[in-house]
């Protein structure tokens, strides 16, 4: 694999290396359309809110969650945290637009996020 | 308890600063998105009537021969209908609404010392500092340090404590030993309950409270009690959501209508802020040495008593709540912008119900102030609502100033009362 650095954030619960596939959860259909298909590998959300009611529903199915905004205490990291899930909060240099789902991401315990390269 | 006098100048200007600690070293409330509520939108159009409809409130709940400190002493208990939240969420709520209004264009009746008239409802500087004063008095008589406030230098403050020494005691001696397994299914029921809370509370956490840490003779181990006081939601079916929407409650609810999970955690940091929320660290199946349940029954509006459930039930109660989480997920998200929006509104108006619940009104009469509420938060803001719902968080004039104040660029954020004292 070829890893290159796409954005970094503060690692707010459960700091270390983690890998899976990412899937990007904008807005409230991304989630229904998720709860519907069925349980594959655990993922690494990555969200642009860091509110934890929506998130939280669909928690169980992720590895990790990354949110381009929020900071040590937000609730979506309160709930990252109940679960021992890793977290990364105000990753504000990512883009979750330019992310396909399924695509191999590694956060590291410094907060840094990568890809793995295409092709 | 302290009694030097305090003016309601110097209420407000410790207020702030604890404000401003607060969304600077833990959260900055308002600028969090969340998909499900539209949080800054729904909170401006729910603080004002709070504001105004507070003085009523607590007129009621002096009604029933409870004065703050009486009211924030009756609480001291585990599963209180009232909490750090709401004494709190008083003077938060109160003080927030009152700015929004004297930052909002054409309010009626407004001048010098009114910030609201339209001939019906109205709010005086005089009312909102006594709301923040009931606020401060209900908290220190709730705490058991008689404090207003964790910490007077910092928004996290060592401890949230409304028990006595023998009453922790008490309750820990309730625990009973947990192994890893039954350790990770009681911290999975804690994350579960808190993730349906915050779904259903939008985000306010208004039936959460987590107290303690209550130091306990074994070294290194530490008591702390999580609560939830609502897990039915009785009266969310009432909420007048537009499109003849209305909350439909799980087909198989919660067992009980509330639940408290006690921890004797060992090894662990805690730290607490204003509104009852404990931040422990390093929080994990591996710190937690004992565990039970507690509940005070399944009726919403009868208090049965403190009972025990095993905390074998653990495992099977958390699958239920997961449940219960999807189920009402996917009805929010059924929902337009809008309806979301007053789902928000409403659900932030049963503080009002919850305080009123706390000074022992029964269902017919919570159902008739509910009524009373819904009428009343319509007429004040009613014609306001479609305008705040399309403004950004940018255009929204309060948090506007917050983000000034955070970004140093003002130096306050409340106007101080216009006051004959």
């Amino acid at each position: 694999m070829a890893w290159i650095e796409i954005g970094s954030g503060l690692f707010a619960s459960q700091p270390g290396d983690v890998e899976g596939p990412v899937r990007v959860v904008i807005g409230l259909k991304a989630i229904v359309e998720w709860m519907r298909e069925s349980e594959g590998e655990p993922s690494i959300i990555v969200t642009n809110v860091a509110g934890g009611s929506a998130v939280s529903t669909i928690i169980r199915r992720a590895k990790a969650i990354v949110s381009t905004i929020g900071g040590p205490n937000s609730h979506i990291v309160v709930v990252a945290r109940d679960y021992n899930v890793p977290c990364i909060v105000g990753a504000g240099s990512l883009d979750p637009g330019a992310l396909q789902n399924g695509t191999r991401m590694r956060m590291r315990r410094d907060g840094t996020i990568e890809i793995d390269r295409p092709g | 308890m302290p009694s030097k006098p305090i003016s309601s100048a110097e209420l407000l200007r410790v207020e702030e600063e604890q404000l401003y600690m607060f969304l600077s070293q833990i959260r900055p409330v308002g600028e969090e998105k969340s998909d499900l509520y539209p949080e800054p939108q729904y909170f401006t159009a729910s603080f004002p009537v709070l504001a105004i409809l507070f003085p009523e409130i607590f007129a009621k709940v002096a009604q029933r021969g409870l004065d703050a400190a009486a009211f924030g002493g009756q609480a001291r208990q585990v599963l209180s209908r009232a909490t750090a939240l709401h004494f709190s969420g008083i003077a938060f709520a109160a003080l927030w609404g009152r700015e929004m209004l004297l930052l909002e264009p054409d309010v009626p009746g407004q001048k010098p010392g009114v910030v609201f008239d339209d001939g019906e409802s109205g709010l005086t500087d005089e009312q909102s500092a006594g709301c923040l004063r009931f606020a401060c008095d209900a908290t220190r008589h709730y705490r058991r340090d008689g404090r207003a406030y964790p910490s007077d230098t910092q928004a996290l403050g060592s401890d949230y404590r409304i028990l006595s020494t023998e009453e922790a005691g008490e309750i820990a001696a309730k625990a009973c030993g947990v192994d890893e397994k039954g350790a990770r299914d009681v911290l999975g029921l804690m994350a579960a309950v808190r993730a349906l809370s915050f779904l259903m509370e939008a985000e306010t956490r208004e039936a959460l409270m987590v107290h303690g840490p209550y130091p306990l003779p074994e070294r290194g181990h530490q008591l702390v009690i999580f609560e939830c006081s609502d897990l039915r939601w009785p009266l969310f079916p009432n909420f007048p959501i537009s499109g003849r929407t209305r909350w439909t409650l799980p087909r198989r609810p919660f067992p009980t209508a509330n639940l408290a999970i006690v921890l004797v955690l060992r090894d662990v940091n805690v730290k607490a802020d204003r509104f009852g929320t404990l931040y422990i660290e390093p929080m994990g199946p591996g710190h937690l040495v004992a565990a039970t349940l507690l509940t005070r029954g399944a009726d919403p509006y009868h208090d049965e008593g403190l009972q025990v459930i095993s905390a074998s039930e653990a495992h099977s109660l958390r699958r239920l709540c997961d449940e219960i989480q999807e189920y009402m997920f996917l009805q929010v998200a059924s929902w337009d912008y809008r309806q979301r929006f007053e789902a928000g509104i409403f659900q932030e108006q049963t503080i009002l119900l919850r305080i009123l619940a706390a000074a022992g009104f029964g269902r017919s009469e919570l159902e008739r102030e509910q009524e009373l509420i819904l009428a009343r938060g319509a007429r004040i803001m009613g014609g306001r609502l479609e305008a705040i719902a399309a403004r950004t968080t940018e255009q929204l004039p309060f948090f506007r100033r917050l983000g000034e104040r955070l970004a140093q660029r003002t130096t306050r954020i409340f106007t101080p009362f216009t006051l004959s004292e």
